[in-house]
């Protein structure tokens, strides 16, 4: 993961307030005050990690916060849901990024660079995307296991996750079909194939059948269960998660650890 | 292509009445002497000429015309992969992408169970295909263009099916799209391209008869003749031997 924090919370805290002045009428100027005040309250009793992206003009995204729509207010679910899924691309980045910069040189994860950075551009992508849309991360930090960081783990990892991920977007699909979001729930759609080619390319990389699958698998049918599912993997969400580990910090990723891709953006 | 068709056998017209038959809740046995007969009498009479589906294709987008859409195309992908993994398994590129090529066609045999299942009837069940897919090297681009387009028809499907207020039939959409994306990517990764060059999948053809016409641009033809040089090929139940072991082989 991109950036390891060496203790305590306020990441969330401030992700929080962030999230609250979103909801508010607040001049942008007024915001980045607060935030500023915020952050600067938490440095004054020692905490170290600061949210992505608080208390700039730009977002972690790298879009400006003036321009983002207000999150359908329609349907509770629809915005748990968001939120869900730009924690978990969060989370993603953070992942890959940390791969990618402290494993490049190690196999399995060495002949597959390319494939990596591509993936974590995707994410990425993602992320900024769900942002457009309102969504909000619940939180941007993250604790995770040590061994997910043993290079011969990292595909089998990837698998895991990316099947849970591919799983939420298809809750995704229903959430917002249900709700007859037939925009949203498509753009599900856009990200879960992508989801997918990542589940089969990291099966190759660990030697399996990569298309081993008729149909994507909807096992789980509530988000919460796919966050417990993660949890159930070890990671924490703002929080320490059930084995040992560190947390890291949601980072926007830097130009070394993303590769060059095409259809940055949902149609 | 499994079953190369030197003439037109109307096997269009069968499949008419066959989905006639079907919506007329006649008896299994009855249904099989029909269409024996139906089979028979086309033959005899020298039957060269099949109707155009171009008219069913070129309606506008409702539940029955992307299933259908959709059943027609996942017939041609079983034929198609099931040519090749008869044909040309053991030249180069294609011999070790075997066991992937197999999967690939077990997958897209199920979607055409599980669309069949949900009352979906082939458009036609001959297609046209230019001889130069089945030349090794293009094996894989082939692949790469036709499975770019089929996630692009599910996710009109997603979007369709919404608009109906189906939001399971929206969820099966997405879970074949998902295997469908697999198989562009490994396809890209057969060609030695970088597989996971998409940030978010393809909708740049937004209806179904976009679609067919992008495949008929590529010089298939749906019951009739394509643009370039080729054959006709009818699709038949494939065989085990060219079929891979997959799971999750329905939708959830």
């Amino acid at each position: 993961m991109s950036q390891q924090l060496g203790r305590g919370p306020s990441p969330d805290d401030l992700q929080t307030v962030e999230n609250v002045l979103d909801d508010t009428p607040t001049s942008p100027a007024t915001r980045r005050w607060l935030l500023k005040r915020a952050a600067a309250g938490a440095l004054g009793v020692g905490v170290l990690g600061i949210a992505a992206g608080c208390g700039d003009e730009k977002q972690a995204g790298g879009g400006t916060r003036t321009t983002k729509p207000a999150r359908p207010a329609s349907d509770g679910a629809i915005g748990t849901l968001l939120d869900t899924a730009i924690t978990a691309e969060a989370l993603a980045v953070t992942y890959l990024s940390g791969v990618i910069e402290n494993l490049a040189a190690q196999q399995p994860v060495k002949r597959f660079l390319p494939v990596l950075k591509a993936a974590n551009a995707s994410e990425f992508d993602h992320y900024k995307a769900l942002q457009s849309l309102g969504a909000k991360p619940l939180t941007t930090k993250f604790w995770a296991p040590d061994a997910i960081f043993e290079p011969k783990n990292v595909f089998p990892t990837i698998e895991a996750a990316e099947t849970l991920f591919v799983n939420a977007y298809l809750i995704g699909i229903t959430t917002f079909a249900k709700a007859g979001k037939a925009d949203y729930a498509r753009y599900a759609g856009e990200i879960l194939g992508t989801e997918a080619e990542h589940r089969a390319l990291s099966r190759f990389a660990q030697g399996k059948l990569p298309n081993n699958l008729g149909f994507e698998p909807y096992e789980k049918t509530a988000i919460g269960d796919i966050v417990a599912g993660l949890e159930a993997a070890g990671i924490g969400f703002g929080k320490a998660g059930k084995k040992p580990g560190k947390f890291y910090e949601f980072q926007q990723p830097s130009a070394t650890v993303l590769g060059s891709i095409e259809s940055e953006s949902p149609q | 292509m499994s079953n190369e068709t030197s003439v037109g056998l109307a096997p269009d017209d069968i499949q008419r009445i066959d989905n006639v038959l079907a919506d007329g809740r006649v008896p299994d046995l009855t249904r099989r002497k029909l269409l024996q007969r139906a089979a028979v009498t086309a033959a005899a009479a020298g039957s060269l000429t099949l109707g155009s589906v171009g008219p069913a294709f070129a309606s506008s987008d409702d539940v029955a015309t992307v299933v259908n859409t959709a059943v027609t195309a996942e017939a041609l992908a079983v034929t198609y992969l099931t040519g090749v993994i008869e044909n040309l398994g053991t030249a180069r590129p294609i011999k070790p992408f075997v066991p992937v090529l197999r999967a690939a066609n077990a997958a897209e045999h199920d979607h055409l169970k599980a669309l069949k299942s949900l009352g979906a009837k082939p458009l036609t069940t001959k297609f046209w295909a230019p001889d130069s897919f089945f030349e090794p090297k293009n094996v894989f681009p082939t692949i790469e263009v036709a499975e770019t387009l089929f996630v692009n028809a599910y996710l009109i499907g997603i979007s369709v099916f919404t608009d109906a207020g189906k939001d399971d039939y929206a969820r099966y959409a997405g879970e074949i799209l998902g295997t469908e994306a697999e198989h562009r990517t490994l396809a890209r990764f057969a060609q030695g391209k970088l597989p996971n060059n998409v940030g978010f999948e393809d909708y740049s053809i937004t209806s179904m008869s976009g679609i067919v016409s992008a495949l008929e641009d590529a010089g298939v033809g749906f019951g009739k003749r394509g643009k370039k040089p080729g054959k006709f090929y009818a699709y038949r139940e494939p065989p085990a031997r060219a079929l891979g072991t997959v799971s999750g082989d329905s939708p959830a």
